[in-house]
């Protein structure tokens, strides 16, 4: 569906992305991450067709990017949304449509997008998580097989990018869209994608799974308040606040069956494995303190 | 066509809810007519003169900035990127525009015509009118590439102020708002190398026998110039940004 080979671009001998190479299933949904500066937004304008390649080549459904016919099958939102701001919401979804032969129905659309109650209102009047929400909606509306996002809940509230989440739950995934999208939002990414793709310094640091990812810190954090000083029996324990220890290790279950078999009475215990966001951090961070070769 | 109609639609809704563009748009030749032309207009082939030169002014302005400032604040406007992405001929939004440009153009120039057939002795025939209307509707042609031109090479911020610095320059020395044989000498000569100057010896002869085609020639002359400059203008924005 979206293949990406060996794509380099440079700006004024700057190279923003190098040798990137991947591939997207019919029906993936990919999140795209990496830190400012990662080359994300580079790869999308290069994915949109708005910049050419340095070298390499993006073949969207086996046709070159930037061939006609890949106008009526991809959908796009770009970063920043910006409408006629004295044209009303539901002329706007109204001419969009107009230029596809099958358009999804506008009403669906606008329940999807909780549009339906600003129809007749002026976009100049919308605000940004409200442009955002169109602009989302009309990438869908052609009944597009591959949408492109970048950083598609940028503004918009939290009851309707988890509307945005239903979704691609629902909807993308019935019509097996296939959707590549960028992100800052670390649950986002995982929520929504089956696989995460990181740049990093315009290449692609690592392809995985969330779970793959998260599989990356082995230790799983354990905190438990004690009023003994848990550590004069294990260095492992750091004290947090007056009375709580918190404790990072791969094998947790030890180190509680030490404190139970030193009969130390503890309380508040909680066990979290590390979030998908801890795990970004570890890897960029690993990264950025490898030496230079 | 019905993309192009719907297109036209849509573009239209947006710009007839800004009056503070559509009126003074409107309003500024006709208005400019009324104080300095209907005064003067006092005999019949010197008021349809008079009243050729104003509605040149009002087509000359209205496609002017709408190609000028639209090119210049399309650069910068995330939604002329989000249309590259439809399923439409590229070609288009630009055709779309210019329809739109000749009919606020036309309606400009037609409310200069209402005020010179109420206020003053003007009169054309049939035959003249009609004339007078294609060369009006022309005037799209000739001076889009031009407003492209000028939206490609200056920036958003500065286009509207630059614009009027081009706009009514051009429009005095090439003799739309008083005629070009009562312009002080070193203005004239000057006159007789502007396109607005041809343009309004193209309206003017609408209501004469005679046809200036030397006038039509350096009209396709200075629309093929800007044409190519309009080009050079979005290469270079295409490098500049895009490559």
């Amino acid at each position: 569906m979206i293949k990406i080979t060996n794509l380099t671009k440079a700006f004024a001998g700057r190279q923003a992305l190098k040798e990137v190479s991947f591939t997207l299933q019919e029906g993936e949904k990919v999140a795209l991450l990496g830190p400012n500066g990662a080359g994300k937004s580079t790869l999308m304008s290069l994915l949109s067709g708005f910049r050419r390649p340095t070298l390499g080549d993006i073949n969207i459904l086996d046709l070159p990017v930037g061939h006609p016919q890949l106008k009526s099958q991809v959908g796009f939102c770009l970063q920043e949304n910006d409408f006629p701001s004295h044209s009303r919401v539901a002329e706007i979804m109204g001419w969009v449509s107009s230029h596809y032969s099958q358009p999804l129905a506008l009403g669906f659309l606008a329940q999807s997008f909780d549009l339906t109650h600003l129809m007749s209102r002026q976009t100049g009047g919308l605000s940004g998580g409200e442009k955002r929400r169109l602009g989302l909606a009309l990438a869908f509306i052609g009944r597009p097989k591959v949408v492109l996002l970048d950083e598609p809940t940028t503004a918009v509230d939290l009851e309707n990018r988890h509307r945005f989440y239903d979704f691609v739950s629902d909807y993308v995934a019935r019509e097996k869209i296939t959707l590549l999208f960028s992100t800052h939002q670390m649950d986002e990414a995982e929520r929504l994608g089956d696989r995460l793709i990181i740049l990093h310094k315009g290449q692609v640091l690592r392809e995985s799974t969330p779970q793959g990812l998260k599989a990356l810190l082995q230790s799983r954090q354990v905190r438990l308040r004690s009023q003994v000083d848990l550590r004069s029996l294990d260095a492992r324990w750091a004290l947090e606040g007056n009375h709580f220890y918190i404790c990072c290790d791969s094998q947790p279950e030890e180190r509680l069956k030490a404190l139970f078999e030193q009969k130390v009475e503890f309380s508040h215990l909680e066990v979290s494995s590390p979030s998908i966001e801890e795990a970004f951090i570890h890897l960029t961070n690993e990264v950025q303190s490898e030496p230079p070769p | 066509m019905k993309l192009l109609l719907r297109t036209l639609h849509f573009q239209l809704m947006d710009l007839l809810r800004q009056p503070g563009y559509t009126i003074p748009t409107l309003a500024f030749p006709s208005l400019f007519y009324f104080i300095f032309a209907v005064p003067e207009s006092q005999e019949q082939s010197q008021a349809a003169f008079m009243a050729g030169s104003f509605c040149a002014f009002a087509v000359f302005g209205v496609v002017f900035f709408q190609f000028g400032i639209g090119t210049a604040q399309d650069r910068t406007s995330k939604w002329t990127l989000y249309i590259r992405t439809l399923p439409a001929p590229s070609w288009l939004p630009l055709l779309s525009r210019a329809l739109i440009a000749t009919l606020v153009a036309l309606t400009s120039a037609g409310l200069v015509l209402t005020l010179a057939l109420t206020l003053t002795p003007a009169r054309w025939s049939w035959t003249e009118a009609s004339q007078l209307l294609v060369t009006l509707a022309l005037g799209s042609l000739a001076f889009a590439p031009m407003g492209i031109a000028f939206g490609y090479w200056v920036k958003e911020k500065t286009a509207l102020p630059l614009a009027n610095l081009v706009y009514l320059p051009l429009s005095y020395i090439g003799g739309l708002l008083t005629p070009p044989q009562m312009l002080p000498e070193k203005l004239h000569r000057v006159s007789e190398w502007t396109p607005t100057r041809h343009y309004g010896e193209l309206v003017w002869a609408s209501s004469s026998s005679s046809f200036p085609s030397e006038s039509l020639i350096i009209v396709i002359g200075f629309t093929s110039l800007f044409l190519v400059f309009s080009l050079l203008g979005y290469r270079r924005e295409q490098i500049l940004v895009w490559s």
